[in-house]
């Protein structure tokens, strides 16, 4: 998914594959096998999705229809087969991309980039699972056959009607999809940029994400198109619910997986703006439309699954370890608000989103200081509370639109309109905000190693660094000496021995792939200092060796990190591009919006519901 | 850097092929279904997706 340098598995299916003639670490392109043998395996894929299709649809092939009458009878019960197939389907899928994606930050982490799409093992699980939300999305819209699906439903053909939520599906999975070939143009325009937050990587995980609004918006569907009679248990649909919000939590924190794993590009204070987002728009549509208790299950469920997935990747897989961020006080938070507010959805998600903001930032904070590798400083707490405010208000006005639509309840079009427009500048705007930074002119740093041991290959050494002048740096986010993508990764929160003065805590890796710098972020200043970065021919880099004692510049990180950007691209083609990117995704966000207001007018609560509150309406 | 260039200028966009290809495929062939339909119904009052 980010796609940089090669890997030890990646490099070894290169050679496996007969592809000796290519550099040890070519920057693009991929061996011709693996492109014949992924093009025939989605080949039959494709060719299976449009038989069953194209047969269930002409009555010749049975399959589909059985497999849906299937998932009525099971998880799914209570909901027509266009909704209880296609949901499960997208379930497995997104569980099998988040673990894939995970797998895959991990390895570009630790071996940085990969020579195309294909060379990375963990790019297939994400593949097989964005394919999958596709997949369950053109399943939902194929099967229903000889039937409208609801009154919110999407005319196809004169005799063919698709469920909205199964319109979205299959639309955030292309969506996610298209953002494999952007990609891949972005790669070669620009260079491959070795970033969780380049503008085509957010198109995969964000499609991936998102989805879940569309599977909430299937769920809706389906249920409303069955009998009273044949409604599910009330547990059953509060479990069901609960796992919905929880993967919807999930599916907003995989932006954070940058900071998860300790080394983020960009300012701190964009993780708590990003956990409080997505805590307040999923904890808040958990409780109003799962009930009471709604959001810590969503929690408890978000805990099972991502929890897992970092265990399965640090430890089954031995990469590795992404921190989880707790997300347990922002539940309790919305759980309190609801006390007193749960009738009044807008306000419960303001105030809600206040009390993540800063209750919720408090917890994050203390639980940071052991479950983050860069825990959160005094640096950030000002910025980083008012950023969590403003994400905690926009994603929970958001949950609250988004349980109001689901419960088939709508403030006035206009009102809902303006929210929602309001939330996405503000988020935006607090994000623009986390991008300005500034590397301070006239720094220099002069490191001494010490210790220094073994032989060019396997050469370490700890450091004393003295930064110049001297304030410099004050009360920083972090002072660390990172070094990454030589089979590793090192992340070592440097000791303050006095103003302007650190030294190592334990000794850093200077020799092979690894790319070893200091870093330095404090308020809007994010720099660094390359110590020690490898020979590079395919990009035309050149080593940069470590001397006993030097002293350079404080520098912009993003030459150092991001080495295979190219330099010579002019920046208006850089902003049209984002500009077609920034485009694809208001049109995913704006359709959803639209998914959940068509619900909302289309399946009314039925007259009487809204003024008994939330539950009283759990039949409809 | 020549080889590395070769390399890059020789594998074009086909690398992503098997990403994106099936489907443009499968959304190539509703928006065929949809647009024999409409073209089939003159009968029909205009509406849609």
């Amino acid at each position: 998914m980010l796609d940089h340098v090669t890997g030890m598995g990646a490099g070894a299916v290169l050679r496996l594959a007969g592809a000796g003639a290519a550099p040890a670490k070519p920057a693009g392109g991929a061996a011709l096998d693996q492109i014949l043998i992924a093009s025939g395996g989605a080949g039959a894929l494709t060719a299976a999705l449009l038989v069953l299709g194209w047969g269930h649809r002409s009555g010749r092939v049975s399959v589909l229809a059985r497999a849906a009458d299937l998932a009525t009878r099971g998880p799914g019960r209570g909901t027509p087969g266009w909704a209880a197939l296609p949901i499960p389907v997208a379930m497995v899928s997104l569980l099998i991309a988040l673990l894939g994606m995970y797998w895959d930050i991990s390895l570009h982490i630790s071996h940085g980039r990969d020579e195309g799409p294909l060379a990375n093992i963990a790019h297939y699980p994400i593949l097989i699972g964005l394919f999958g939300i596709f997949t369950a999305g053109v399943l939902a819209v194929v099967l229903p056959k000889g039937e409208v699906p609801g009154a919110a439903s999407v005319r196809i053909t004169r005799d063919w009607h698709a469920p909205a939520g199964g319109v979205l599906l299959a639309g955030a999975g292309f969506y996610a999809l298209l953002g494999f070939p952007l990609d891949d143009v972005w790669h070669r325009i620009f260079g491959q940029d070795v970033t969780l937050w380049g503008p085509t990587h957010l198109m995969l995980i964000g499609g991936a994400g998102l989805s879940l609004v569309a599977m909430m918006v299937l769920e809706r569907e389906g249920r409303r198109a069955c009998p009273d009679e044949e409604q599910p248990p009330g547990w059953l649909r509060y479990v069901r619910r609960c796992m919905h919000a929880g993967g919807l939590l999930i599916g907003l924190s995989v932006f954070q997986a940058e900071y998860d794993f300790g080394v983020p590009q960009f300012r701190l204070v964009h993780q708590p703006l990003l956990i409080a987002l997505a805590a307040g728009c999923a904890l808040v549509a958990a409780r109003l439309w799962a009930g009471r208790g709604g959001a810590v299950w969503a929690v408890v469920f978000y805990m099972l699954v991502r929890g897992g997935v970092s265990v399965i990747v640090g430890g089954v897989i031995g990469e590795l370890w992404a921190a989880v961020p707790l997300y347990f006080a922002e539940a309790l938070c919305v759980e309190a608000a609801a006390l007193l507010l749960a009738r009044r959805p807008l306000a419960l998600g303001a105030v809600s989103g206040v009390l993540i903001g800063t209750a919720g930032f408090g917890a994050e904070y203390a639980y940071g200081q052991a479950g983050f590798r860069l825990p959160w400083t005094p640096d950030i707490l000002a910025e980083g509370m008012a950023m969590a405010v403003a994400g905690g208000v926009a994603g929970g006005l958001c949950g609250a639109l988004l349980a109001e639509g689901l419960a088939g309840r709508a403030p006035r079009p206009a009102a809902a309109r303006g929210i929602f427009a309001g939330a996405i500048l503000a988020v935006a705007a607090a994000v623009a905000n986390g991008l300005v930074v500034s590397v301070p002119p006239g720094r220099t740093a002069t490191v001494t190693l010490t210790d220094v041991r073994g032989d060019a290959a396997h050469r370490t050494a700890g450091a004393r660094i003295e930064f110049s002048p001297a304030s410099a740096v004050d009360g920083p986010a972090w002072v660390t000496v990172t070094g990454w993508q030589g089979q590793g990764l090192h992340v070592d929160r440097l000791v303050r021995e006095r103003e302007g003065v650190y030294r190592t805590s334990e000794p850093m890796p200077l020799h092979g792939e690894w790319k070893t710098l200091i870093r330095v972020h404090d308020g809007r200043t994010l720099a660094g200092v390359p110590v020690y970065l490898p020979d590079d021919p395919a990009i035309g880099a050149k080593e940069l060796a470590a001397p006993a004692h030097f002293t350079r510049g404080v520098q912009g990180e993003r030459s150092i990190l991001q080495r295979e950007l190219k330099t010579d691209v002019p920046g208006w083609l850089w902003a049209a591009c984002s500009a077609v990117v920034l485009l694809c995704t208001l049109a995913l966000v704006l359709s959803l919006g639209w998914g959940v207001a068509r619900i909302a007018r289309r399946l009314p609560a039925p007259a009487g519901s809204a003024a008994r509150g939330p539950h009283a309406e759990a039949g409809t | 850097m020549r080889v590395a260039d070769g390399v890059l200028a020789s594998h074009p966009i086909i690398t992503a092929v098997p990403f994106f290809v099936p489907t443009f495929i499968v959304v190539a062939v509703i928006v065929f279904v949809v647009w024999r339909d409409r073209r089939r119904g003159d009968d029909d009052p205009p509406g849609g997706p």
